[in-house]
C-alpha cells in the first residue's frame, strides 16, 4: 500500500497530547546578543527551561539575514537537528536561520516546523548562532512557539 | 515503533568556499545517513537569478528532473520570501544511506557567494538507537 507522508505529522502530535489533560500556548524567547561589529560572531544561547513537557511547532527570529546560521541541539537528549557539510575553505556553523525560523516581516513570520519537536520538562534547546561575515545583524531574538502540556 | 525528529541537511553549493562561479555547474550530494528520513522541502540562502538545478537519487536510480531547465526557484523557493522552505508536493521518504545528487548551474553571468543548499525533513529513528529521553517521547506518541 502506498504510504503518503503528510507534512506536520498531525497523528503523531495527537499521540503525544492524548496523555495530557490540557495545554497552554507558550512562547520561549531567547536574546541572541550579536554585537553587530564582529564578523562571523559565534554565540551560544539557550531557550528558557520550562517546568512542563512542551511541543514546539514553529520558530521566529526578529531580524532578516539569510546569512546568519544556526545549529540546534536538544540538551536533554543530545540530538542535533542539523547535518553540516565540512569543507577545507568554508566552515558551516549551521543551517541558514530562515529555513528553520522563517522570515520576519513576511506574511508568515513564524515558520512551522515540518515535524513538531517534543521538548521534555526542564530541557532546553541550545542555539549555536553565527553572524554573517559581511552584513552583520545586531542583537536579535529567537522565539520557539509551541504548547505546554499539563496534567 | 519510530520517533520523528526535525532534520536539516545543509550543503555547500559551488566551490568549497561556497561560490557559484558564473556559468559553471557544480554537483553536491546529500549526506547518506543510517536512518530513513522524510524529505519535505528545500531552502537556499541566496536569490537564484538564472540558476538552474537538477536532482537525482543515487540509490533508487530515479532522476527527479531530467535536464538543467528547472529553475532553482521551482525547487527551493526564494530566499527572504513568504515560503523560505518550499515544500514538495508530497513529503518523500528517503531510504537509509541514500545520496541525492544535486547539480546546480549558475547561468546568471555573475558569481554568487555564500551559497548553502538545505534539505528540510524529518529523521525517523527506531527504538533501539534512542536514549532514554527520546524513548520516553516515543512511548507517549504510541
Amino acid at each position: 500500500m502506498l504510504t503518503v507522508y503528510e507534512p506536520y505529522f498531525v497523528d503523531y502530535v495527537k499521540g503525544i497530547t492524548k496523555d495530557y489533560r490540557t495545554f497552554k500556548p507558550i512562547f520561549l524567547t531567547s536574546a541572541i546578543g550579536f554585537d553587530g561589529a564582529t564578523a562571523s560572531q559565534h554565540l551560544t544561547v539557550f531557550s528558557p527551561a520550562v517546568d512542563a513537557d512542551c511541543i514546539l511547532f514553529a520558530f521566529n527570529v526578529d531580524f532578516n539575514n539569510s546569512n546568519v546560521l544556526v545549529k540546534i541541539t536538544d540538551v536533554s537528549s543530545g540530538y542535533v537537528w542539523n547535518m553540516l557539510q565540512s569543507s577545507p575553505t568554508l566552515t558551516i556553523a549551521g543551517s541558514p536561520n530562515q529555513c528553520i525560523m522563517g522570515v520576519t516581516g513576511q506574511v508568515m513570520p513564524v515558520l512551522p516546523l515540518v515535524c513538531p519537536f517534543f521538548l521534555s520538562r526542564q530541557s532546553k534547546l541550545q542555539y549555536d548562532f553565527r553572524n554573517s561575515a559581511t552584513s552583520l545583524t545586531t542583537g536579535g531574538n529567537v522565539t520557539a512557539v509551541g504548547i505546554k502540556l499539563l496534567n | 515503533m519510530n520517533i520523528y525528529l526535525p532534520y536539516f541537511d545543509t550543503l555547500i553549493s559551488g566551490t568549497p568556499g561556497g561560490v557559484l562561479v558564473a556559468n559553471m555547474r557544480y554537483i553536491v550530494y546529500s549526506h547518506p545517513i543510517a536512518e530513513r528520513y522524510i524529505l519535505s522541502g528545500f531552502n537556499v540562502n541566496f536569490n537564484p537569478a538564472s540558476v538552474t538545478i537538477t536532482l537525482a537519487s543515487k540509490t533508487d536510480k530515479h532522476v527527479w528532473s531530467p535536464f538543467f531547465h528547472t529553475s532553482l526557484h521551482a525547487v527551493a523557493g526564494r530566499v527572504g520570501d513568504v515560503e523560505p522552505v518550499l515544500l514538495l508536493p508530497r513529503a518523500q521518504p528517503i531510504e537509509p544511506y541514500t545520496r541525492i545528487q544535486i547539480a546546480i548551474e549558475n547561468q546568471s553571468g555573475e558569481n554568487i557567494n555564500n551559497c548553502l543548499f538545505t534539505l528540510v525533513g524529518t529523521r525517523e529513528f527506531a527504538e533501539e538507537v534512542l536514549c532514554t529521553t527520546l524513548k520516553d517521547w516515543m512511548y507517549k506518541a504510541a
